[in-house]
């Protein structure tokens, strides 16, 4: 496997400086590429080098993967309109680098003739392979970790969901015993509102869900999220998507789209690959969660038969893993964490409780908390 | 300006690297960049382009470049430490040389841990170092890798609500296992380097002269990284102001 630096230039003539890694026999001749976007401020090579490692499955299979700085980022020329933290993702939510993206198929277009491409990555990068997935049909899959659905700067109040409220209760009953907790309480240091809210929920006083207020969407939910993901699965095209357990954005996901969205997206139950990979935190932050979500990343591309070209050489590794949907339990042993989580997700509709597939191991392979 | 992305070798492995040349004529000095540990490197990341792309335009050439083990040069992170940090510095400034050879010499610039590499390579008499200029320096290893720690253990535990201890952590290291701190493994040679880093002691083996400009200390310094945004105009104009009298 090579590494090499290519200068894609965006329709704006800004140079984005890109990394591009081969497998063993080189780029040419392949089909299909794995585009992995920047994910936030913290440029192609995400936190902790996280593409680098991530880019292990795609490689190993033969599928060539670019990491890609969009304009104002990371090495790349340009400027952000307003380069504030808070705006930054604001912007990115809202498909502001959308067209770097897409400038990055073209340059693997021209060089290698790829049409076909997984595009995705952390975070930001996810949100922005959605909006490319509504506008470009040679994005073949989603491959998600991450994803966010809330958009900020709404100016609304983020909208807590249960299963953050229920996490945090948790993690006050734990904080009890510590001093230190209490101190940062009593000096007016703590999340009150958040305090209270999870109490509330605790208590049961809370008469609305927290995430849909009611039968409304959560007013802070990104409206491309949903556009983004139907237009991707009405074209026929799949997701991998990916959220380590202690990810609050795994709650919004749930919450704030996949139940509510549950009977639009059944159709194409089969096209959503959906995992939760245990004691992982927003950016897979242990050796474990990304061999984890590396084994799933794997298993998902072996599944891909829709996607001609990827090669599938023995993988004397993964003989064990295979796909199914979540709750038939009859093709394979649910990870105990798994299962752990999602059984206090309270399902909004019988479809909403079959609508997360997964992957799922047999007992010698199941993930270790 | 130019900029020209680019890998480098050294030895078997390539480390990546950009490097800002001014529009006309030819360079007056050569500064080779020493980036930030880890997180620090990332936050940081976009100040260093500006810089870069600043002294650019004030007639210095700039090799930037991601030590091994770090961004998108070869080798994990684990497998490094302050020495082949030295070696990757040195060998930036040779390749700095090579593209800029009516440069004798060149000045080292680091940022935070960047600052001790650049003044352990500058220390090397091969490395034909004219200065070193040091942004935030880390001035005591062993507190520099006590924050990280406490940030580590307070991060997880605001995450789950359990996390290591601070001495059960420093006790895995001094037992020679890694320790995983934001993603990034610290191995125990990094940890034995960062015990014995002082600022102080490394700038008295220094044999050319230093201008350290300093700010953060505590908390760590990612959690603060707006603080070197909002701060990076005035360092920077120090710096040029200060390389301006030191130019031949």
């Amino acid at each position: 496997m090579t590494a090499g630096v290519v200068t894609v230039r965006n329709r704006l003539g800004h140079a984005l400086h890109c990394i591009l890694e081969e497998p063993a026999g080189g780029a040419g001749g392949t089909q299909i590429a794995a585009v992995l976007l920047c994910p936030g401020i913290k440029m192609r090579v995400g936190p902790h080098r996280l593409y680098r490692k991530l880019s292990k499955p795609f490689l190993e299979r033969g599928i060539p993967v670019m990491r890609v700085d969009f304009r104002g980022l990371g090495d790349s020329e340009g400027d952000w309109p307003d380069d504030s933290l808070q705006q930054i993702y604001r912007l990115t939510e809202l498909g502001h680098c959308v067209g770097d993206a897409r400038s990055a198929l073209d340059w693997l277009e021209a060089r290698f003739g790829i049409r076909r491409f997984i595009v995705g990555g952390l975070c930001g990068a996810a949100i922005t392979a959605l909006h490319l997935a509504a506008e470009d049909a040679r994005l073949s899959a989603l491959y998600a970790v991450g994803l966010p659905a809330r958009l900020d700067g709404t100016g609304e109040q983020p909208c807590a969901t249960r299963g953050e409220l229920s996490s945090q209760w948790s993690r006050y009953l734990r904080k009890l015993g510590r001093p230190r907790a209490w101190l940062r309480f009593l000096s007016l240091q703590s999340d009150y509102r958040l305090l209270w809210r999870s109490v509330a929920r605790r208590l049961g006083t809370s008469r609305t869900d927290p995430a849909t207020q009611g039968d409304r969407p959560a007013p802070d939910l990104n409206p491309q999220l949903p556009a983004g993901m139907l237009a991707l699965l009405q074209a026929g095209r799949t997701a991998l998507i990916l959220f380590g357990e202690n990810d609050p954005r795994r709650w919004d996901f749930e919450e704030k789209f996949l139940q509510p969205w549950s009977a639009v997206l059944e159709p194409y139950r089969a096209q959503i690959a959906y995992s939760v990979i245990p004691g992982a935190n927003h950016v897979l932050g242990n050796p474990a969660a990304v061999a984890a979500a590396n084994r799933l990343t794997d298993a998902w591309l072996e599944a891909q038969a829709s996607l001609p070209q990827i090669a599938l050489p023995a993988q004397e590794s993964t003989p064990a893993m295979r796909r199914s949907a979540r709750g038939s339990g009859a093709n394979g042993i649910h990870p105990p964490a798994l299962e752990c989580l999602v059984k206090p997700m309270r399902a909004s509709s019988p479809q909403d409780a079959q609508l997360c597939s997964t992957t799922e191991y047999s007992s010698s392979t199941r993930l270790q908390k | 300006m130019s900029e020209t992305p680019f890998f480098f070798r050294l030895g078997d492995q390539q480390l990546f690297a950009v490097l800002h040349r001014p529009d006309s004529g030819a360079a007056r000095q050569g500064v080779v960049l020493c980036h930030a540990l880890a997180e620090e490197k990332l936050w940081s990341h976009r100040v260093y382009v500006n810089l870069a792309r600043d002294l650019a335009g004030e007639g210095i050439s700039v090799l930037r470049f991601d030590f091994r083990g770090e961004g998108d040069s070869d080798l994990e992170f684990e497998e490094c430490g302050l020495q082949t940090r030295r070696t990757d510095a040195l060998r930036a400034a040779e390749v700095l040389l090579e593209h800029e050879r009516h440069l004798g010499s060149c000045i080292f610039l680091g940022h935070r841990l960047g600052c001790a590499v650049a003044a352990i390579a500058a220390a090397t008499p091969a490395a034909r170092a004219q200065a070193v200029i040091a942004w935030d320096p880390v001035a005591r290893g062993r507190d520099y890798l006590m924050q990280l720690l406490r940030s580590t253990v307070a991060g997880e535990f605001a995450r789950t609500g359990t996390a290591p201890t601070r001495a059960s952590l420093l006790e895995s290291l001094e037992a020679g296992k890694m320790v995983v701190i934001d993603g990034y493994g610290m191995s125990p040679q990094l940890y034995r380097d960062l015990v014995q880093l002082e600022w102080t002691r490394l700038v008295q083996a220094l044999p050319c002269p230093v201008l350290a400009i300093e700010g953060t200390r505590d908390p760590a310094f990612w959690r603060e990284s707006k603080r070197l945004h909002s701060r990076a105009p005035a360092m920077s104009a120090r710096t040029m102001e200060w390389l301006r009298g030191r130019s031949p």
